[in-house]
């Protein structure tokens, strides 16, 4: 096989963009939050919206944008996936079947699925990829503004401290990243393309 | 280890790198992080706000930044690996869509140094951080074995 200059790799690195240390057990919590992994403004769905998109975007910077925010966005699902999986440890069914927890645990057991807080599985139909890069760069600053509610309706539905520092931090994210994305929207807005 | 604790001890009283450089010796920041259209916090203060550009900053109701407090030598270093990692990829976000501003490259390089180092440092002590790693020995292979990222740091 020819090695060109095309390959493309990511690399796994052994920790978190910010430390989940959650001691609490709190199913509901988790039952809210797996929408941040698998749902509609979650962060899967942030990661490969970008990703896909970053192939037709006009210059170098789109491109770098695109790919290293849907990077990070990739670190974010393992730590939402982190917070899921400390809030659910050593849950009894019992316990799962209080916070309404046993549906989930029918189809997935004690494993961490992609889904909405009402359990509807990830979509790639939450994104779009349209090629055309102002439709696309508007669609990611409304995502990252959707983001941004989510995380502060989660926000409100917990007063955890373990759980509240990751979720600001995260919300923060999306607010640098609708900066970001911002930023390039009138930089190409201005030139004109096409 | 007495290099470490002399090093741990260090960070706990300060808290950053950046007043003296006891155990980088040879690591010269930028003196300041204010810039001409650069205002930014230092990474430990960017870290948990999750933001490295005052401009950018929106708090949320009253909450205040949350402090990040390690547990142990371990986790104070795996904090410092962190922090300048956090600061490097929000300079980089930046700088992908500003690639000509001198000083955000300047301070890019700063950090990228800055965090080799740390990240050899823990390495070292506590086992690889990624896999194409020469600390690696194929007679025990120590990548599986120190904790993964998602469980709950003792």
């Amino acid at each position: 096989m020819a090695m060109g200059g095309n390959e493309i790799m990511w690399k796994y690195e052994k920790m978190l963009q910010y430390p989940i240390n959650i001691k609490k057990k709190d199913l509901r919590m988790a039952k809210y939050l797996i929408t941040q992994y698998g749902g509609a403004n979650g962060e899967l769905g942030a990661a490969w919206r970008y990703l896909s998109q970053r192939y037709t975007m006009p210059d170098e910077r789109g491109k770098a944008l695109l790919t290293d925010i849907g990077t990070e966005e990739l670190s974010h699902v393992e730590m939402i996936s982190a917070m899921v999986y400390q809030l659910m440890k050593g849950a009894s069914l019992k316990e799962l079947k209080e916070a309404g927890l046993d549906s989930m645990y029918a189809e997935h057991g004690y494993g961490i699925y992609p889904t909405d807080s009402n359990g509807i599985p990830f979509t790639t139909a939450y994104f779009a990829s349209t090629g055309d890069v102002l439709a696309d760069l508007s669609e990611d600053m409304a995502a990252e503004q959707k983001a941004r509610a989510t995380y502060e309706n989660l926000i409100n539905l917990t007063d955890d401290e373990d759980v509240i520092g990751p979720l600001l931090y995260l919300r923060q994210r999306e607010i640098v990243h609708f900066a970001r994305f911002k930023e390039l929207y009138d930089y190409y807005s201005k030139k004109k393309l096409k | 280890m007495s290099d470490f604790n002399d090093y741990y001890n260090y960070l706990v009283n300060r808290n950053n790198l950046y007043d003296e450089n006891m155990y980088f010796d040879n690591m010269t920041y930028a003196n300041t992080f204010m810039h001409n259209n650069l205002d930014l916090y230092d990474p430990y203060e960017g870290f948990i706000r999750g933001n490295m550009f005052k401009n950018l900053y929106k708090g949320y109701k009253n909450y205040k930044p949350m402090e990040v407090k390690p547990t142990s030598e371990k986790n104070a270093l795996m904090l410092e690996i962190q922090k300048h990692k956090f600061a490097l990829n929000d300079l980089a976000l930046y700088l992908d869509v500003n690639p000509n501003n001198k000083e955000a490259i300047t301070l890019y390089n700063d950090y990228v140094s800055a965090l080799n180092k740390l990240t050899n440092y823990y390495e070292n002590l506590y086992g690889p951080i990624t896999l194409d790693n020469d600390l690696i020995k194929t007679a025990n292979f120590d990548w599986i074995n120190c904790p993964w990222p998602w469980e709950v740091m003792k």
